[in-house]
């Protein structure tokens, strides 16, 4: 043994006993954030350098761009399609007024209060007046498509006001459902005119009546207005969307991330550098940042895309009104804070499961068929959060929101559409906060134990031994 | 000055996978690790490691429990080989490297240097799937090295290189010693350890069945062995009728024999001169480590199959 000695005295042993215990306990826990943040970014970094992450980024960021055009579109396109109407009268004036002057208000004012004419090529028909001698001409053109409908207003012999209505496709649609109402208002006035009453008391018959309606989910959403609670649902309904998508893409990424390290091996090594707990977190972590990446790009484009929707309506129409109408500026600064809180939350605790599954998988062919029993505990969380939508004030909602494993999702409703106080989410933001520290670290421990294993998949009895093996 | 393994004991739901093994390795030294498949090594290598614990005993590394050693200070070949595939190799080793504390400018520079050494430095920025088998375990020793550790640790470095690797590993061996650095390697292959080692032991079932500096191993089997070869007879049938010799191996090239207490060479020599026999070699060696190998493992084994098949059993893999 003493063959030979060291041809070079050792400099800095980093291991000496006069370290103090205190020390050490300070280096352990800056290398362990070191660790961590050096794995997270290598995380970072592999996942948003591959193309599928820049491909699917994309097309979402396409759909997402898209589908907030398609209101505006579908606007667009209807507003340029005008129904060619030829209207023959042989009444003179009905009610005191020229029939066409009549149907024109009514057919192409696009609000009843305040609405703006739109009788030029914005209009929605486009009338013209035609004599009843051209009545057989004006068929031909029905037939032939050159018009789309020609209408002759006549009297019977009662005196009551009929309608012929030729068209080639019958009464149907949309807008035979205005031109039918229109007409409907039309006899009606007459008839009334007939009667003896005058115009002012016609006009009074017609104005529609006063309606407000008031729901005790009303009254609890301290004063919103409809058109909030609409905005409130969409936007409850949308992050629903994205916590439930988020959680199960990029779970299954970190249950496929450990389990690759395993087969490529390269987790022998890791495990020699680094503690399994630094492993975990640092892969939690960096591919949870790679899903906020991509929900914060295709938020935000989404956000660009719809602020951009009234300047081309504007453009477009002339006008703004008309519509699906989201406002997203009003969501409130509390709801997004929630929904980072949830988010961030409820990420960490499916994610710390998620990594204890793919740790116990040697296999990546294994990853989604070990994956299963947490894949319908999220989808069933997702099921329950779009029913809840519903039935957002039912007890059974109030009671499972604070079950950890629905509170991001359904907490974050009942907030945002005004059936929970601000305390009851503060409250289930402590008992998911608490949960999801002891899931990270009893996943810690599976994490610790499965990454080591190979072959023969352990049973539960002895993942549970493992569990409190001694390690480090 | 030295790592101690102290009455060091693990087991597995089944296996005893280690027993109050004690083994001491100088600082500087190299130390082959030998035993047959499921003797234990990597479960010590793993517990040298802290990767898992002992069940009982202890390992300190200069007196210092290695859990609480920097892990700076290891540098680890397992058995299996593994990298990131699609991450580069610079990236790579950099980042290992930094894992095991070393700042990213000194990494930087060591790997250049080493890139340089290895011949390699036109594959830094390929991805390590894109390497060939022989460029990839260059990489893979660089990971093992590069954070500059105090102690080497590796199991199996030489199964699967061709003979340019071999000698290519061998010489960074060769310069970790002449550095300074402690050098453990478990190995199947008997030529490489006879090289190397200054240090062995052999173990089985978890228990060391003989250790010690490589003379010490070789002189502890108390055999003496000789070696005749004759040019005009290359099989010299004739030993078999000599009392006290026994003959061992006959090869193409010479014979060998065991010589019981009374004969002396000498007088196995005197005899072939006397066959009319034209000697072309007569030397007196020491049993090759193969021969003990098998001798005390086989031995122990007694004709069962050596060890239980490898990753049959989840648990045997950590044995």
């Amino acid at each position: 043994m003493q063959l030979l000695k060291p041809k070079k005295p050792k400099q800095d042993n980093p291991s000496n006993h006069s370290i103090n215990p205190a020390d050490l306990a300070f280096t352990a826990r800056g290398k362990t954030w070191r660790n961590i943040r050096l794995i997270l970014v290598r995380e970072y970094l592999a996942r948003v350098r591959r193309k599928i992450f820049v491909i699917s980024t994309v097309i979402l960021v396409l759909m997402v761009v898209v589908s907030s055009f398609v209101p505006t579109i579908i606007q667009w396109f209807s507003s340029n399609f005008q129904t060619k109407l030829a209207v023959i009268v042989s009444t003179g004036p009905v009610a005191g007024q020229d029939a066409i002057t009549y149907l024109n208000q009514a057919l192409n004012l696009t609000s009843t209060v305040g609405g703006t004419d739109v009788s030029g090529s914005n209009a929605a028909y486009k009338i013209t007046q035609a004599q009843p001698t051209e009545a057989n001409t004006l068929r031909k053109k029905v037939q032939d498509g050159d018009l789309d409908t020609l209408l002759t207003i006549n009297r019977n012999q009662n005196g009551d006001l009929i309608f012929d209505y030729y068209t080639k496709n019958g009464m149907e649609g949309l807008g035979s459902v205005r031109l039918s109402q229109a007409l409907t208002i039309l006899a009606l006035n007459d008839r009334l005119d007939r009667s003896g009453l005058s115009q002012n008391q016609i006009a009074q018959l017609f104005t529609p009546p006063e309606i407000k309606a008031t729901s005790v989910s009303d009254e609890k959403a301290g004063g919103k207005t409809a058109e909030e609670r609409a905005a409130s649902y969409i936007v409850a309904l949308f992050l629903v969307i994205v916590l439930f998508s988020t959680i199960y893409n990029y779970g299954v990424a970190i249950a496929q991330g450990a389990a690759e390290e395993k087969t490529n091996r390269i987790m022998e090594i890791m495990i020699s550098a680094a503690t399994p707990f630094q492993l975990m977190m640092g892969k939690i972590i960096g591919i949870g940042l790679v899903g906020f990446t991509q929900v914060s790009i295709v938020a935000s484009s989404g956000v660009a895309a719809s602020l951009l929707q009234n300047p081309i309506k504007e453009a477009l129409l002339g006008n703004k009104t008309g519509g699906v109408q989201i406002d997203i500026t009003k969501i409130s600064i509390n709801a997004l804070v929630f929904f980072l809180i949830f988010y961030i939350l409820g990420f960490m605790l499916y994610a710390a499961l998620y990594a204890a599954v793919g740790s116990l998988v040697s296999r990546q062919e294994d990853v989604q068929g070990a994956l299963t029993p947490l894949s319908f505990l999220n989808i069933g969380a997702y099921m329950v959060a779009v029913f809840s939508l519903q039935a957002i004030d039912a007890t059974w909602v109030t009671v499972l929101s604070y079950f950890p494993f629905f509170t991001p999702i359904l907490m974050f409703s009942r907030l945002v559409l005004g059936s929970a106080q601000w305390w009851e989410g503060l409250l289930s933001v402590i008992i998911l906060l608490i949960f999801t520290i002891i899931f990270t670290w009893l996943s810690s421990r599976v994490y610790r134990a499965g990454v080591l294993l190979y072959g023969r998949k352990p049973t539960t009895g002895q993942i549970f031994k493992l569990m409190w093996a001694k390690g480090k | 000055m030295s790592l101690l393994l102290e009455q060091v004991s693990k087991a597995f739901t089944n296996v005893q996978a280690v027993d109050h093994l004690s083994l001491e390795v100088g600082q500087g030294h190299i130390f082959g690790f030998l035993g047959p498949n499921g003797a234990g090594k990597t479960t010590t290598i793993r517990m040298i490691l802290d990767i898992i614990r002992p069940d009982a005993g202890q390992i300190t590394w200069n007196g210092v429990t290695v859990g609480e050693v920097s892990r700076r200070a290891w540098g680890y070949l397992p058995e299996e080989r593994g990298l990131y595939p699609k991450m580069a190799v610079d990236e790579q080793l950099i980042f290992l490297a930094r894992l095991y504390g070393i700042p990213k400018a000194q990494a930087v520079k060591d790997l250049n240097e080493w890139l340089e050494r290895f011949q390699i430095t036109e594959n830094r920025k390929k991805k390590v799937e894109e390497l060939s088998k022989g460029n990839q375990q260059k990489i893979q020793f660089l990971a093992t090295i590069l954070h500059d550790p105090d102690i080497l640790i590796m199991d199996e470095p030489f199964t699967g290189l061709d003979p340019v690797n071999v000698n290519l590993l061998k010489s960074a061996f060769l310069e970790m010693h002449q550095r300074g650095k402690t050098i453990i390697f478990s190995t199947h292959q008997m030529e490489q350890v006879e090289e190397l080692c200054e240090e062995i032991a052999i173990i089985d079932k978890g228990k060391i069945v003989v250790g010690g500096s490589l003379r010490q191993v070789k002189r502890s089997s108390g055999r003496k062995l000789l070696r005749l070869a004759l040019d005009n007879d290359p099989v010299i049938a004739w030993l078999d009728q000599m009392s006290g010799v026994k003959v061992t191996k006959r090869r193409q090239d010479y014979v060998e024999m065991e010589l019981s207490t009374p004969v002396l060479p000498e007088e196995v020599l005197q005899a072939a001169l006397h066959q009319g026999g034209s000697v072309t070699r007569f030397e007196v060696v020491e049993p090759s480590l193969s021969d003990i190998f098998i001798e005390r493992v086989g031995g122990i084994t007694n004709g069962q199959a050596i060890a239980a098949p490898e990753q049959a059993d989840f648990v045997q893999t950590l044995g």
